[in-house]
């Protein structure tokens, strides 16, 4: 018996590949739109899926990731509301430690313009006397505690991990970082120099970091070159620290939590009670931190959850729409196989042996759609990773198991899903009156039919609608007014202070470079637009109440910035040389005398009814620890010194004497600007022949801010036309199937006189039904969610009705190309062919 | 009204060419009522499109009211046929997506005919053919008989000089053929022009004149005194 089954069984299989073979072949167009759709489809979706995977797996290569917390600190200083930020006082580590018995071990990381303002070059003379200098922009330099190495499973290939970092000025590196710094040297005890007069001992070379981790690091120098206890750096008043602190395992965070208040008054206390603000601790896992913390002063920039979801939608749809292709042109196909499946069943065929056919025949297809998917993933895995700028996928990518599972899956569940009711409406004629030529289509099937239309259409409307309105806000970023001189701009990295003369030296070189026909200014400052400024404190007007200050951000420029960038001026005057103050003496710190110039923010945050009002008088600033007083002699328009996602930022500019530029900018005119950076850097070489000359325009800087906006932006594009592209195959299919059932009444029309235009016109007539409810669904979707996409941006577009007519239009105009160019071979047949009656 | 000389009419398909017309000769008067009938295949139907200006004869001439059609191109046929051509299929071929109404009102859109114009003529078209009270319904609601009424309507609406009939009723039963054919005499009796093929002896009966067709070629005509007398 079972001998005999599995012959049958291997007859019917047989026959099914025979028939299923057979029916491809002359029907090329419906299978050749079927593999194609379903196999851009699966490509795209296991694209879509790795990259979800890829940024969901931040941060779990870490051994016990799941017991790593950093400590965040929220706090209501500077009268703006609480604010939570990412980075922590110094002491909040070590005193965790010692008064939570939870903790097991603290680890404090900070930035590299902590310890460095201005320029940092690194060198290394190796041993053949050559000098090898880095800017090291690239290098993600961190200053940390030792437990960093054993927190973050920084593996060693050469020094002790347990003690390299406990040793004051010492430094670790990454192979990489090593191997350009030493070649084929011994890196260990050697000297590298910070800007020629600061020495570091390199104690440490560890693996390559891997790239899916919110803290890229290339260099770790220790974190005592602060300073010993006592000192700012192990103080509760500099909070500009990471905190990270390993919990013992099996540890519930909240335990530790519910401790922070008393913790918080125990150390903060005094100083919440001098400055009058409140501060909150909490717990933040690390393996969150990439896409779910988006706090003040991250470390690296993160991404959000909901990018991923929309992406994860997008996959969906994708795949949805290739399968939907499937059922609608099989179901439409099923009036041409009435025939074989009335015959078959009255030769005896159960039901049964029917659906199993055609879930095999769906299955072939999809067999067909993996293969070239699989081919079409290998082919596009470089272009994939440019896409999205990270190396998500490689062809190692292969040897995992769950590539070939989620592939399988695809492959059955995706036949199944799609063959099912195929298989069901094929399954169910009746032979008698197929075979009688009596055959109506149902109307339960036109249903189905109309209804996954109309979700196909209300997918691609919603599709190129958001697509089209977040190209909308983000060419608006790009070409908003950002209230300064964006062009011609060259920025580069000032020179390091080597000695007493550089300040005299800098001013020779700005004398020399203006003399230049197409250099308009030159200006130092240690800020430029397009990053968050680093400096800041709380201002207020000299009358207010210390707990009153607002606050604000500092920006140190020289006499030339404001009119170098074009920034605005509203009321009084720019800075004069003479204007510069000195912020330490011989005495020390100058309290009062200072003169400087705010924005129009920091004017109405300080309280002045106009920028007019603010002029001469006086303001007091924190700068370093203690309140000084300056003069206010000017104020300008606000600028854009971040992304238009962020707002305007209050500003005091300051100028001061003692040297402390991170970059200079030269405003250029004229034509061959090459020539005149030629110039600008033989210049620099000249004065400052130490010094790495590293030059960029300040448009592209600023427009750096929006990579990742753009890459989303052109994920979502590529994506999305791919989506859509699928969809027009699919109305490309179903429309020579709508031609033929249209034939009959074509005919008639053109019998009554109507001419192949007229005809025609019955067509679009439906098809415009379908797609103006598909639009009554997808546009107020949209509509909301763009609105609350567009909510995180403080400079925004305001929707418009083109944004949503235009796509709903765009489709139709798809839509109806597709099913025209095969209606319109039936409406040139002579109708005499089609009334024929036979 | 229809002069037809000489004409041949072949279609080609990739192996064999076959000759669906050969040297066809007739005349029909206006207000006549011939019959045109013949075993299946013997080019009955061909000859009907090609006198209902659907398809064109491969050679020979003609004439419809005057005018060459011939070498026409589809666009001019169409032009000509337009208000001047009624026709009644044996499968009715009604819109099924359009009412009772929507089909009949369809040659008259085609007329350009403004709307009042459109729903006196269809009221009046479908009172007479004894429909007016289903003009809300789809063909599919209907009997088959109902729907020959209905594709008559839709015929005769914009007062053809010319009713073009392919089997009318083919598809119906006795009492339903019956009174269709009756419908038909009536309308000759007024004064249009009818061309009628079919299978059915007692059809071809209230014809006046049978042509008979036997492989592409006119074989006999009789002229049939006894019209009436089956009434």
């Amino acid at each position: 018996m079972p001998k005999v089954f599995g012959q049958n069984m291997r007859i019917m299989l047989k026959n099914h590949l025979k028939i299923a073979l057979r029916f491809f072949l002359r029907n090329k167009l419906f299978t050749g739109i079927n593999v194609l759709g379903l196999s851009i489809g699966i490509t795209a979706f296991i694209l879509l899926i790795s990259y979800i995977g890829f940024e969901k797996s931040y941060d779990s290569f870490i051994p016990n990731v799941d017991n790593l917390y950093r400590v965040t600190l929220t706090t209501n200083l500077g009268g703006n509301g609480f604010a939570t930020s990412a980075t922590n006082h110094p002491m909040a580590g070590p005193a965790m430690l010692s008064d939570f018995p939870e903790v097991e071990s603290y680890t404090r990381i900070a930035d590299k313009p902590m310890a460095f303002s201005g320029t940092m070059n690194i060198s290394y003379t190796n041993t053949l006397g050559d000098e090898i200098k880095s800017d090291a922009i690239d290098d993600y330099i961190y200053f940390a505690d030792n437990a960093i190495i054993d927190m973050f499973d920084i593996q060693f290939i050469q020094g002790d991990a347990a003690t390299a970092l406990d040793e004051p000025i010492t430094v670790i590196l990454t192979e990489k970082i090593a191997h350009r710094f030493f070649g084929n040297e011994d890196p260990i005890n050697k000297m590298i120099e910070i800007n020629d007069n600061f020495k570091l001992k390199v104690t440490g070379v560890f693996k390559d970091r891997p790239e899916n981790t919110h803290l890229p690091m290339g260099m770790i120098v220790s974190y005592n070159i602060f300073g010993q206890d006592g000192d700012h750096a192990n103080s509760w008043v500099w909070p500009e620290f990471y905190n990270y602190v390993k919990l013992k395992p099996g540890t519930d965070p909240k335990v530790v939590e519910a401790k922070f208040p008393a913790f918080v008054k125990k150390y903060l206390g005094n100083i919440m009670n001098e400055h009058g603000f409140e501060a909150k601790f909490a717990l933040q896992p690390v393996k969150d931190i990439h896409l779910k913390s988006h706090l003040l002063k991250e470390i690296s920039p993160n991404n959000s959850e909901g990018t991923l979801y929309f992406l994860l939608i997008v996959a969906g749809f994708i795949i949805a729409i290739a399968m939907i292709n499937f059922i609608n042109l099989s179901t439409a196909k099923s009036m041409e196989r009435a025939k074989e499946v009335g015959l078959k069943k009255v030769v005896g065929a159960p039901r049964s042996v029917l659906i199993h056919q055609f879930l095999f025949e769906s299955l072939i297809i999809n067999f067909f759609a993996v293969i070239i998917s699989f081919v079409l993933i290998n082919l596009l895995i470089p272009s994939f990773n440019s896409l999205v700028g990270i190396d998500v996928l490689n062809f190692g990518m292969w040897g995992k198991w769950q590539v070939w599972l989620a592939m399988l899956g695809i492959f059955l569940i995706g036949g199944i899903l799609a063959g099912l009711y195929p298989a069901f409406v094929l399954s169910s004629f009746v032979p008698i009156e197929v075979l009688r030529g009596k055959f109506h289509k149902t109307t339960k099937g036109n249903i189905l039919q109309k209804t996954l239309v109309v979700a196909q259409f209300v997918i691609s409307i919603a599709l190129i609608a958001g697509t089209y309105i977040v190209y909308n806000q983000f060419s608006y970023m790009q070409n908003q007014d950002l209230g300064f001189n964006a062009e011609q701009n060259l920025v580069f990295s000032a020179p390091t202070y080597a000695d007493s003369t550089t300040q005299q030296k800098i001013e020779s070189f700005k004398r020399e470079l203006i003399q230049n026909p197409k250099i308009n200014n030159v200006a130092l400052s240690d800020e430029i637009p397009g990053k968050p400024i680093i400096q800041g404190n709380t201002i207020r007007q000299v009358h207010e109440r210390r707990e009153l200050g607002v606050n604000a951000n500092f920006v140190i420029i020289d006499q030339d910035f404001i009119k170098t960038y074009g920034i605005k001026r509203l009321a009084g005057r720019d800075f004069v040389k003479e204007d510069a103050s000195s912020l330490y003496t011989r005495e020390g710190a100058v309290p009062s005398g200072h003169r400087v110039v705010i924005n129009r923010s920091a004017a109405k945050n300080l309280g002045f009814s106009d920028p007019e009002a603010a002029i001469d008088q006086k303001m007091i600033f924190k700068f370093g620890p203690i309140d000084r007083t300056a003069q206010i002699i000017g104020v300008v328009e606000d600028h854009h010194q971040q992304s238009l996602q962020k707002g305007y930022d209050p500003i005091v500019f300051m100028h001061f004497e003692s040297y402390g530029a991170s970059f200079v900018t030269v405003n250029i005119t004229g034509d061959n600007i090459r020539g005149t950076m030629g110039q600008i850097e033989a210049k620099f070489k000249e004065f400052f022949p130490n010094d790495l000359f590293n030059s960029f325009f300040i448009d592209d800087y600023f427009n750096r801010q929006y990579r990742a906006e753009s890459k989303f932006g052109t994920i979502c594009l590529v994506f999305s036309m791919l989506a859509i592209f699928i969809a027009a195959l699919g109305l490309f299919g179903l429309g020579s199937h709508m031609a033929m059932q249209k034939t009959k009444e074509i005919s008639i029309r053109k019998v009554m006189g109507a001419t192949v235009a007229q005809a025609l016109a019955i067509i679009p007539r439906k098809l415009l039904s379908l797609v103006l409810l598909s639009g009554a669904i997808a546009l107020p979707i949209i509509y909301f969610v763009t609105k609350k996409w567009l909510e995180k941006y403080a400079f925004k577009i305001d929707l418009s009705v083109s944004m949503f007519l235009i796509p709903l239009l765009l489709v139709l105009v798809v839509a109806a190309l597709s099913i025209l160019s095969q209606s319109f071979k039936t409406a040139m047949v002579n109708p005499a062919e089609s009334l024929r009656n036979e | 009204m229809i002069q037809i000389q000489n004409l041949k009419k072949s279609f080609r398909t990739e192996e064999v060419e076959t000759l669906a017309l050969n040297n066809v000769n007739m005349n029909i008067a206006s207000g006549e009522f011939a019959a045109i009938m013949g075993p299946s295949g013997c080019g009955k139907s061909t000859l009907l499109n090609i006198i209902g200006m659907l398809d064109n004869p491969t050679e020979g001439s003609y004439q419809f009211a005057g005018h060459e059609v011939g070498g026409l191109k589809e666009r001019q046929r169409t032009q000509l046929r337009k208000g001047n051509l009624g026709f009644v299929f044996q499968s009715f071929n009604l819109i099924d997506e359009l009412t009772v109404y929507e089909n009949v009102e369809l040659p008259l859109i085609y007329l350009k005919m403004n709307k009042a114009e459109r729903r006196e003529k269809v009221k009046v078209v479908l009172e007479r053919m004894k429909i007016a009270h289903r003009e809300k319904h789809f063909p599919q609601q209907l009997s088959g008989g109902q729907q020959q009424r209905v594709a008559i309507s839709r015929a005769v609406v914009t007062n053809p000089k010319l009713i073009l009939a392919d089997e009318p009723t083919g598809n119906l039963d006795s009492k339903n053929g019956i009174e269709v054919m009756n419908l038909l005499t009536e309308l000759n009796q007024e004064g249009t022009t009818i061309v009628m093929v079919t299978h059915s002896d007692r059809d071809s009966h209230y014809a006046h004149r049978v042509i008979n067709l036997f492989d592409g070629q006119i074989v006999t005509e009789s002229q049939n005194r006894a019209m009436g007398a089956m009434l």
